[in-house]
């Protein structure tokens, strides 16, 4: 099993349906039966998953014990309501109340925070350090949001950055920002060409609010650059540990080296990667002998049935393997198999920690 | 004349296939097996998929992008980014393509085209709804199937005209916003495919997904059921075995699995129209696109 003891914080990152939440909660298992303090950070869980993990909808703000838990270490987890937190970070960075009010009344904030893009993992990254911060951990565990390709995570932060960027805010301060006499005070011409085409495309109505959004949301700009750098260092620290979990399927194969690549040029690092619903080694052929003859036959459809996926799955082996070669020799590989219970409390992680072990071949940790 | 005719024709009856569901439930394969049922029985087809990353790509071994490329005698796929759709639009309205160059080549305009909430979504939307509109270049389709965003952004995706409509509504934006709005409820012209995978997770978000809509656009997805187990042999046939042999876990999971998609079948059923597609353990493929479009009902493409 992965060496719990060398990392601060595990990043579980991955494209959507792989089950990095379910795997990022076993992990946080498998650290607290080995006696470490541990923070499970997830997301959006599945309701028998939030279950397991004690989590009702209330606990935004504070981490959960997870109930039913007899480890040496200690379990605990919160979930990431990108909504609340939003605010919140609003709340705590604006220099004063009235930069607050602006902006969480700002029609576009408010009809359309929820779905800027990158808001959920600049709030997953904000709570990540905070709760680094407050050093009660020896290890967290972030489970990423949702997002179509892993590389989302590491590529959304920046977006959120750039609404803070001091060039889109100072153009419309510069500009009077206030909609009326609008264009008359901008000094280039070619910015007021463009301005005044998108105006005309828009509607005066949308060009003032956004510049009210901009022009508040710059007041939190000192805030944003000090904690993004923070989480920049925080990404990149060595105590870090990028934990890429696929499914094995040529496509979100061929993702995990983009990722891979992206990462370096990040500063940061993959340490782990781990094949989710591998093929699951605990089924076997039936065997015929001492059936009826009804279910003889039974038997050996179903047995037909089981070649025919084994060798589905052994045909996808091979992009594992190049996904490995690609990866370098010494990446610690792991798999958990496709399950035949469900994951049902704490013992049910327990379950799924104990199944996660080295992909063949591979030497464990 | 008689061509144009016959083009116009063709945009009129124009349908809009959206298919959305929970990441990793088989959205693109589904899109593309419904694409390729409705080029077969329908006429001129284009394939959508969104985003500056293609998936497609990949499969038909070649690259795709804003404009469509043929793949079949009456199917063509693009690959439709935000800030493409914008910049046609823009170009569009303003027509004087120095000025539309400035507003994306501007370091500044760059970023907060990047930054501003929903302006993609928004483009993308325009884009897809230009036909109908009979705004834009033309978009000569007889169906539009798009492989859309999973579940959450899909959301986002729809409710974006609505949205903004409600933030700015007055000036040009407002008035588009509720022209798309009022398309995407429009359920002869617009239909929505939930795709789930026979498993608690994915059928819960399916069904949540399904009521949003329902609730927001007076739309009732219909729902695709992929990836089902058929071992070939009936479920009481396998319970008999089952009692021969109790400790075969592969035919305790067969059963439990059987169960449990016809249950799930059964809960999608009760709110709207639903269609199993089985495995076929097929590696992802054009020719896995082909087979499981035979098990598509043709009259999705009606």
């Amino acid at each position: 099993m992965i060496d719990f003891r060398k990392h601060k914080i595990l990043i579980c990152a991955g494209s959507g349906g792989v089950g990095k939440t379910t795997v990022a909660a076993s992990l946080g298992v498998a650290a607290a039966q080995r006696g470490l303090k541990v923070l499970v950070l997830t997301i959006d869980p599945a309701r028998r998953l939030a279950n397991a993990l004690g989590l009702g909808s209330g606990d935004i703000f504070e981490a959960t014990q997870v109930p039913g838990q007899s480890f040496s270490g200690e379990l605990s987890a919160m979930m990431v309501e990108p909504q609340a937190v939003f605010d919140d970070f609003i709340r705590r960075s604006a220099p004063n109340k009235s930069v607050t009010e602006k902006l969480l009344s700002n029609t576009l904030y408010k009809q359309l925070s929820t779905t800027l893009s990158g808001s959920q993992e600049f709030t997953s990254l904000e709570l990540l350090l905070t709760a680094h911060q407050s050093g009660k951990y020896d290890l967290i565990v972030l489970d990423t949001p949702p997002a179509q390709h892993a590389i989302d995570f590491l590529k959304s932060p920046e977006k959120i950055y750039s609404l803070f960027q001091r060039s889109i805010t100072q153009w419309f301060i510069r500009s009077g920002g206030e909609g009326q006499g609008f264009f008359k005070k901008v000094f280039n011409k070619g910015t007021r060409l463009a301005l005044d085409a998108l105006e005309k495309i828009t509607g005066e109505g949308f060009i003032s609010e956004l510049s009210g959004f901009f022009e508040n949301m710059a007041e939190l700009q000192k805030t944003v650059s000090e904690r993004s750098l923070m989480v920049h260092q925080l990404l990149s620290a060595q105590e870090t540990a990028f934990v890429l979990v696929t499914a094995i399927d040529e496509a979100k194969l061929s993702e995990a080296g983009l990722f891979n690549e992206d990462l370096k040029k990040t500063g940061a690092r993959l340490s782990y990667l781990i094949v989710n619903r591998a093929f699951p080694q605990w089924a076997v052929p039936v065997s015929e002998e001492g059936l009826s003859d009804q279910s003889r036959r039974v038997a050996k459809k179903i047995n037909e049935f089981y070649e025919k996926v084994k060798s589905y799955y052994d045909k996808k082996d091979k992009y594992v393997i190049q996904l490995m070669e690609l990866l370098g020799a010494d990446l610690p590989v792991y798999q958990a198999p496709e399950l035949d219970v469900e994951v049902v409390g704490v013992e049910g992680l327990e379950v799924l920690a104990q199944l996660i072990q080295p992909y063949k071949g591979v030497k464990d940790e | 004349m008689v061509f144009g005719a016959r083009k116009e024709a063709r945009i009129s009856s124009q349908k809009i296939h959206l298919v959305t569901g929970k990441g990793g439930v088989g959205k693109s394969t589904v899109a593309a097996a419904l694409a390729l049922k409705c080029s077969k029985v329908n006429g001129k087809t284009l394939l959508v998929e969104l985003g500056d990353r293609g998936f497609y790509s990949h499969v038909w071994g070649r690259a795709f992008g804003f404009k469509e490329v043929q793949v079949d005698s009456q199917l063509w796929v693009a690959r439709w980014s935000g800030e493409d759709s914008l910049r046609e639009y823009v170009g569009h309205l303003i027509r004087v393509q120095r000025l539309v160059d400035l507003i994306f080549e501007n370091r500044i305009m760059k970023a907060l085209v990047r930054a501003a909430p929903a302006l993609n979504e928004l483009a993308i939307l325009g884009k897809l709804t230009s036909g109908i509109r009979k705004i834009g270049p033309a978009f000569d389709f007889e169906n539009v199937i798009v492989d859309a965003y999973a579940t959450g952004h899909f959301k986002a995706l729809i409710n974006a005209p609505k949205g903004m409509s409600e933030a700015i509504p007055r000036g040009p934006m407002g008035d588009q916003s509720r022209a798309m709005a009022e398309i995407l409820r429009d359920s002869k012209r617009v239909k929505i495919y939930v795709v789930a995978l026979p498993e608690e997770l994915p059928v819960n978000e399916s069904m949540e997904l399904a009521d949003s809509l329902e609730r927001g656009l007076g739309q009732t997805p219909k729902f695709i059921l992929n990836k089902c187990l058929d071992p070939g042999v009936s479920e009481s046939g396998l319970q008999e075995l089952l009692k021969e042999k109790q400790d075969s876990r592969l035919s305790s999971y067969l059963v439990k699995g059987m169960k449990q998609q016809r249950e799930f079948a059964q809960v999608f059923q009760q709110s709207s129209r639903t269609t199993v597609l089985n495995h076929l353990w097929l590696p992802t493929s054009v020719e896995l696109y082909r087979q499981l479009s035979l098990k598509i009902p043709e009259d999705f493409c009606d």
